[in-house]
């Protein structure tokens, strides 16, 4: 939930400098670690180690157990090379925010806090901004003049259009030639089964794949009260809607439908959190990363 | 249905608007941005009728509330005319009976004539009135309705049950031929007991409406006399007291016989029976009971009884000296000179007014004179006695020729018909005696103490008994035989009282037999009339005129009819007095009237049972404090506007309740908020 700290998105919009927004929250979030148990995203597999009793079992390679009936546990090593895009859905539909702040200004501040996160891991980390086209394209890179030119395209990030994920992610695969970490930024307002099919895009191109879904509290609360006439922020269509009668259902249907885009992601591969704009971001990455 | 302001009536044209706007307005609501409207669509599809429905249901229920409203502003009004049209014929049936009577403080008759000249004051010309009163009298149809107010007021409420199948009859006689509207008003206290005979099954036919007045209270406890009797042979009379309520009451009975009285206290439990005895002194003249319970029904609080001897204990023995000597010992035995015992012989028996005497006692072997038998069986359906002792010298058939007369209306006198002379080998003894009669019961069972040394040589056998036997010898042959003829009984000794027949007239026991036949004979209790009954009874023979004195002393002469009997109707309880005269001779018979027990039970009748009893006319009853509003044309406001009020307030109820229910449904929101 929103704090007053420096972590809450409400407090942090207000200020315009991104890098800055992106270094207090990444800085603040780090030092607060301390010990963390937490691995990040630059990790890669180096060697096998055998397994001494009192360690991790999550790390025991079962499928070395299984041809050699011998336990070794995996040994990881800072991945200096890796490649991240960072996908922003700048639709419309991202262009609301019932409090103080909107989806694409919580996708924009959370994009630049992930690149300065994966710069400062002296990764490469690149940004794709989208609606139904592709609006942005820059190239992972991981100097921090690289890192500034993210933050230019971010701060010059506008809502518009509608939203057509299916299409422009298989687009954007075919753009990316080599193994990269994709991490779309997304109100996932769009059909669910193009989403997942332009999500495996990726997976079949030997992708990660991280979505990370944002939605606004109003959407999952429906606080409005009495007969609203909602209108659709992309396609401009207007719906008169009594909302005590028809709350219990939408709920229900936006439940049933996050359950779904989750398991969908699950069956795929596909990492998924979800996260509300009145979230605060140590919150949120802290809950993610744990999970991981 | 009217209205008091009807222009507000205007106003319900503006009902039609919020439906009209319903139906025609596109509602808007709040404008909303939202990102997406998938889930939204989807959820209004599953959940739009519903909302309709409620939304129809609130619009029903506030155009009610509205409308509800405007009509109370309105001002409603109930016009409901007179049940008493113009056009009608109006038969009011007026419960003049005695239970009327409760009634505390104001004479419950007078307000009785005041409900009635009320419910009158509302009837107009043309219509015509009649009145018909429980106890018999009817007022023809008229339009003179001064003059049937005249008639309520001069009647009193009466001393009698009344009979309403009986009015009811009269009645619808009364407007069987009639056109217009029928209406029988029938002003009552309800009271259960008039209906038991009651029954119209066909009444919803006639035509006829029937309202019901009722002037009476619920709840009135009531005590009063059932009877007085007395037991001959007892040393007192008894009173049977019903408390007829529900309630525990205390009572003082006073007895009182002129020169004495006698009282006591008792306690009656509700719905109990009390038999109270009183001994008395003596068995003679008139007897007053009176109880004071407090309650408000105060007829059935006095009794009046008399013994059967208006006479007095004047005796007559009709016989030759040597027969009717041991009778005239016997009877004297016992009260000495009290009694008077006159001896006459048969011969000269012919002028006789046997009503002067309390008892007769014949004894004769001749035939009897001419007229004899007519003159003893009309003083015997009145309550006279005869004891009769075959003579010594009488043939069976002489004797059976005697006490049939040649009048066929008059049966045989006797208890049995004298068949033979029967003598005894060996002398018989007194068997089986009817020891419970009163004729034993003072011997207290020792009746063959007494008789034992009582033997019989010879008796006269029997046939066609048409008594009842009381006394036989050993072998079963009867000795004593009674027979009740009217109100009178006749005793039959089977012998004479002759030495050659029996030694009964030497025993100690036959004065003690005299003296208890007199007592059984004339100590009975005389008959008690109900008010308002008629009373017939034959004239003794030879009776030139008949006077009536009522219990105030008011005289009038009574004719009698061509069967020399005389009829009429006492209209009011107490000692009435019948005076019989010929040429110098004068005789009174007490008549004791007293008010029909059975009215003091003020049970009520349900409004159903009313119903069941007059099938199919709708019965409606009024309470007499309602009876005006009800018999004036008049607007019942009171009866709708609250009901109206209640109406618009239960539907604002509804409303609340649902809109309640509504915004529960809102309070969901907060459950989901936690769940995402």
């Amino acid at each position: 939930m929103a704090n007053n700290n420096i972590f809450d998105p409400g407090l942090l919009v207000k200020f315009s400098n991104l890098p800055l927004i992106a270094k207090t929250v990444v800085e603040g979030f780090i030092s607060g670690l301390h010990k963390s148990p937490h691995r990040g995203f630059s990790v890669e597999f180096s060697e096998h180690r055998e397994y001494t009793p009192g360690e991790d079992l999550r790390y025991l390679d079962w499928k070395v157990f299984g041809r050699t009936d011998r336990f070794y546990v995996k040994v990881f090593r800072e991945e200096t090379n890796l490649k991240a895009y960072i996908l922003l859905d700048t639709s419309n539909s991202m262009n609301y925010g019932s409090r103080s702040v909107t989806k694409l200004q919580y996708g924009v501040m959370l994009a630049s806090i992930l690149s300065y996160l994966m710069v400062k891991q002296k990764d490469a980390v690149g940004l794709v901004t989208f609606d139904t086209e592709v609006r942005e394209f820059i190239k992972p890179m991981s100097t921090v003049s690289h890192l500034q030119n993210i933050f230019g395209a971010l701060e010059k990030t506008e809502a518009g259009g509608e939203t057509s994920l299916g299409t422009v992610l298989n687009r954007i695969a075919l753009n990316i030639k080599k193994r990269s970490l994709i991490i779309l930024l997304s109100d996932l307002m769009d059909d669910q089964g193009e989403i997942i099919r332009g999500l495996s895009h990726f997976r079949h191109r030997h992708n990660e794949v991280i979505v990370l879904h944002l939605l606004d509290p109003a959407e999952h609360e429906l606080p409005f009260d009495g007969d609203c006439e909602f209108r659709d922020m992309e396609s401009g269509e207007r719906v008169l809607a009594g909302v005590p009668y028809v709350r219990k259902a939408y709920l229900k249907l936006m439940q049933e439908f996050l359950d779904s885009i989750r398991k969908s992601c699950g069956e795929n591969r596909i990492e998924y959190a979800m996260t509300s704009t009145d979230v605060a971001f140590d919150s949120f990455l802290h809950s993610y990363l744990k999970s991981r | 249905m009217g209205f008091l302001y009807p222009y507000f009536l205007w106003a319900l044209a503006g009902i039609s608007l919020p439906v009209l706007i319903h139906l025609f307005s596109r509602k808007k609501g709040k404008p909303v941005l939202f990102p997406s409207l998938r889930f939204l669509k989807a959820a209004r599809s599953m959940t739009g009728r519903r909302k309709k429905i409620e939304e129809i249901i609130i619009l029903v229920l506030r155009t009610l509330l509205l409308f509800s409203l405007l009509i109370i502003l309105s001002g409603p009004v109930l016009k409901v005319s007179s049940p008493f049209s113009r056009e009608g014929h109006i038969i009011f049936i007026v419960d003049d009976s005695f239970s009327m009577d409760a009634s505390a403080g104001l004479s419950s008759s007078e307000k009785l004539k005041d409900v009635l000249s009320e419910a009158l004051s509302f009837i107009r010309k043309p219509a015509r009135l009649a009145l018909i009163y429980l106890s018999g009298e009817v007022f023809p149809f008229t339009h003179n309705y001064s003059e049937a107010a005249s008639f309520i007021k001069r009647k009193d409420i009466s001393w009698q049950a009344g009979n309403l199948p009986l009015a009811m009859e009269k009645a619808l006689k009364m407007l069987e031929k009639e056109r217009g509207d029928k209406i029988i008003c029938f002003f009552t206290d309800l009271q259960k007991r008039p209906w038991n005979d009651v029954s119209f099954p066909e009444f919803g036919k006639k035509n006829v409406r029937f309202l019901v007045f009722d002037t009476g209270n619920a709840g009135i406890n009531n005590a009063g006399f059932k009877r007085i009797y007395f037991i001959p042979g007892s040393s007192g009379i008894t009173a049977e007291i019903q408390n007829w309520g529900d309630r525990e009451t205390s009572a003082e009975i006073a007895v009182s016989g002129g020169q004495w009285q006698k009282t006591a206290s008792f306690l009656l439990k509700p719905g109990a029976l009390e038999a109270i005895s009183v001994d008395i002194p003596d068995t003679t003249g008139r007897i007053t009971g009176s109880i004071s319970t407090g309650d408000i029904l105060s007829a059935d609080d006095n009794y009046y009884f008399s013994f059967a001897q208006g006479p007095g204990e004047k005796v007559l023995v009709i016989g030759d000296p040597a027969e009717t000597f041991y009778i005239e010992k016997a009877l004297k035995a016992v009260s000495g000179e009290k009694r008077e015992v006159v001896l006459i012989s048969p011969e000269g028996s012919g002028d006789i007014f046997p009503e002067s005497y309390s008892v007769l006692f014949v004894s004769c072997s001749g035939r009897l004179p001419e007229g004899m038998a007519e003159k003893v069986y009309r003083y015997l359906t009145e309550g006279g006695s005869m004891v009769c002792f075959p003579g010594n010298r009488v043939l069976a058939a002489g004797f059976n020729r005697s006490w049939q007369p040649a009048e066929k209306f008059i049966p045989f006198l006797m208890p049995a018909r004298l068949k033979s002379v029967k003598t005894f080998a060996k002398a018989a003894g007194v068997g089986e005696t009817a020891s419970f009669h009163p004729l034993f019961l003072p011997l207290k069972g020792a009746v063959h103490q007494h008789t034992k040394t009582v033997i019989f040589r010879q008796l006269f056998t029997l046939d066609d008994i048409s008594g009842d036997v009381l006394m036989k010898t050993s072998d079963g042959l009867p000795l004593l035989l009674e027979k009740k003829i009217g109100r009178g009984r006749v005793l039959l000794f089977t012998f004479p009282m002759d030495d050659t027949w029996t030694n009964i007239h030497y025993r100690p026991f036959f004065p003690v037999l005299v003296n208890n036949i007199f007592e059984h004979l004339s100590g009975t209790g005389a008959d008690t009339f109900t008010a308002g009954n008629k009373v017939r009874m034959n004239v003794p023979y030879g009776t030139e005129k008949v006077h009536l004195y009522s219990p105030d002393g008011e005289k009038k002469e009574l004719q009698k009819n061509p069967s020399d009997e005389i009829v009429f109707f006492p209209p009011k309880p107490g000692f009435w007095t019948l005076e019989f005269l010929r040429k110098n001779e004068r005789v009174e018979k007490i008549i004791p009237v007293n008010v029909d027990a059975l009215e003091g039970n003020l049970e009520r009748i349900e409004i159903k049972e009313i119903s069941k009893k007059i099938a199919g006319a709708g019965v409606t009853v009024v309470k007499k404090e309602k009876m005006r509003e009800f018999l004036s044309k008049r607007n019942r406001t009171s009866e709708i506007s609250p009901a109206l009020l209640n109406a618009a307030l239960l539907l604002l109820l509804l409303e609340i309740i649902l809109i309640n229910l509504l915004s529960s449904r809102k309070q969901g929101k907060t459950d989901a908020q936690n769940k995402l």
